[in-house]
């Protein structure tokens, strides 16, 4: 079992900054404004929704939790589709809560890195949201740190929109 | 109990103890790095040898979040799967959510409260999240499982799964 990173002080001992590097073991990017996509399949890098490659640590394992929060055109002919990027060399596995493109309500689906996965948006102004949770084990590259690229997944001119408060956050655990 | 303690912030001049600093250090937890496997058993829960959280990082009388994410494989969904929970300590009140697919076949899943759950074989991940309240009894808390019918072929919880703790009280 990997050791856990849980640091604990004595009275009186001394305040390292190594130790105090392993108590900063959560890290959250946060969207603080909308942004849209309107009539694009091609994914782009989501403007907030980064953890760069400054904060990862090579061969650290975390755990991963995201949230997107959105809103769409017509379920079926525009909806979402989402990307997470982690370094190469690195391993990812994931699972993602969400609405189909059929609405099917998914409460337990692989959701990978490195490919592109989709959800269904509802129409114009109707919120929806992707629960998406799993573990990272980095490798030696630190690449471009973990990050989320997202389009339409059909073509629609009704804008796609990934709603201030989604958020990608990552936990340190060894 | 005790939430204030937890969310008072730092002011200038505070005096920083180590009791402070062992509250803002309030979330820890297991990275599986190894694969843990089953066959011919269905009715013997055994205790996952990775995703535990050792009684030496808990506090009696807490709060914790609760974070799980599983990945898994297994023989043929519905005649083989996963049955999978939580082992407590004694006096601890666990509430959890669990995400995961049934043993009729992918891609058919559910949502569900409760203690334990028994995760088809077609799906392969699942996750749970929830709460954990200690009482004065502490003791490991540990992730128990065994598969849901009994099958030749191995369930084996796989690299990747992860265990996560925050102390929110």
């Amino acid at each position: 079992m990997p050791a856990s990173q849980f640091v604990y002080f004595n009275t009186y001992q001394r305040i390292a900054a190594s130790k105090l590097d392993l108590m900063q073991n959560t890290f959250t990017a946060f969207k603080l404004a909308s942004e849209s996509v309107v009539s694009s399949t091609t994914l782009q890098p989501d403007n907030d929704l980064l953890i760069p490659a400054s904060y990862l640590v090579a061969d650290a394992s975390y755990f991963f939790r995201g949230f997107i929060y959105y809103q769409g055109g017509a379920q079926g002919s525009s909806d979402i589709n989402c990307q997470l990027n982690v370094p190469s060399g690195s391993v990812f596995n994931g699972v993602a809560s969400y609405n189909s493109s059929a609405g099917a309500q998914e409460a337990a689906f692989p959701w990978a890195a490195g490919t592109p996965q989709y959800a269904g948006s509802n129409g114009a102004g109707q919120d929806r949201g992707i629960v998406w949770r799993g573990s990272l084990l980095m490798g030696s590259s630190l690449g471009n740190g973990v990050y989320l690229s997202w389009a339409q997944h059909t073509s629609s001119t009704t804008a796609t929109i990934v709603l201030m408060g989604s958020s990608l956050m990552l936990t340190r655990l060894s | 109990v005790p939430v204030a303690a937890l969310l008072q912030p730092f002011s200038a001049a505070s005096r920083v103890t180590a009791a402070r600093l062992n509250l803002a250090s309030s979330t820890f937890g297991v990275y599986k790095n190894d694969t843990t496997e089953v066959q011919n058993n269905a009715t013997s829960a055994i205790t996952d040898p990775d995703l535990q959280v050792p009684a030496s990082l808990l506090t009696a009388n807490a709060v914790y979040s609760v974070n799980l994410f599983v990945t898994y494989s297994g023989g043929a969904s519905g005649s083989s799967d996963l049955s999978i929970g939580f082992g407590t300590p004694a006096g601890s009140t666990l509430s959890l959510n669990w995400g995961f697919g049934t043993a009729a076949a992918s891609p058919v899943q559910t949502l569900s409260y409760g203690a334990n759950v028994v995760a088809g074989s077609a799906t392969t991940v699942l996750w749970a999240e929830g709460s954990l309240i200690l009482g004065s009894t502490v003791t490991a808390l540990i992730v128990q499982w065994c598969q849901g019918t009994s099958n030749a072929t191995y369930t084996k919880i796989l690299p990747g799964s992860a265990l996560l703790l925050t102390r929110i009280a």
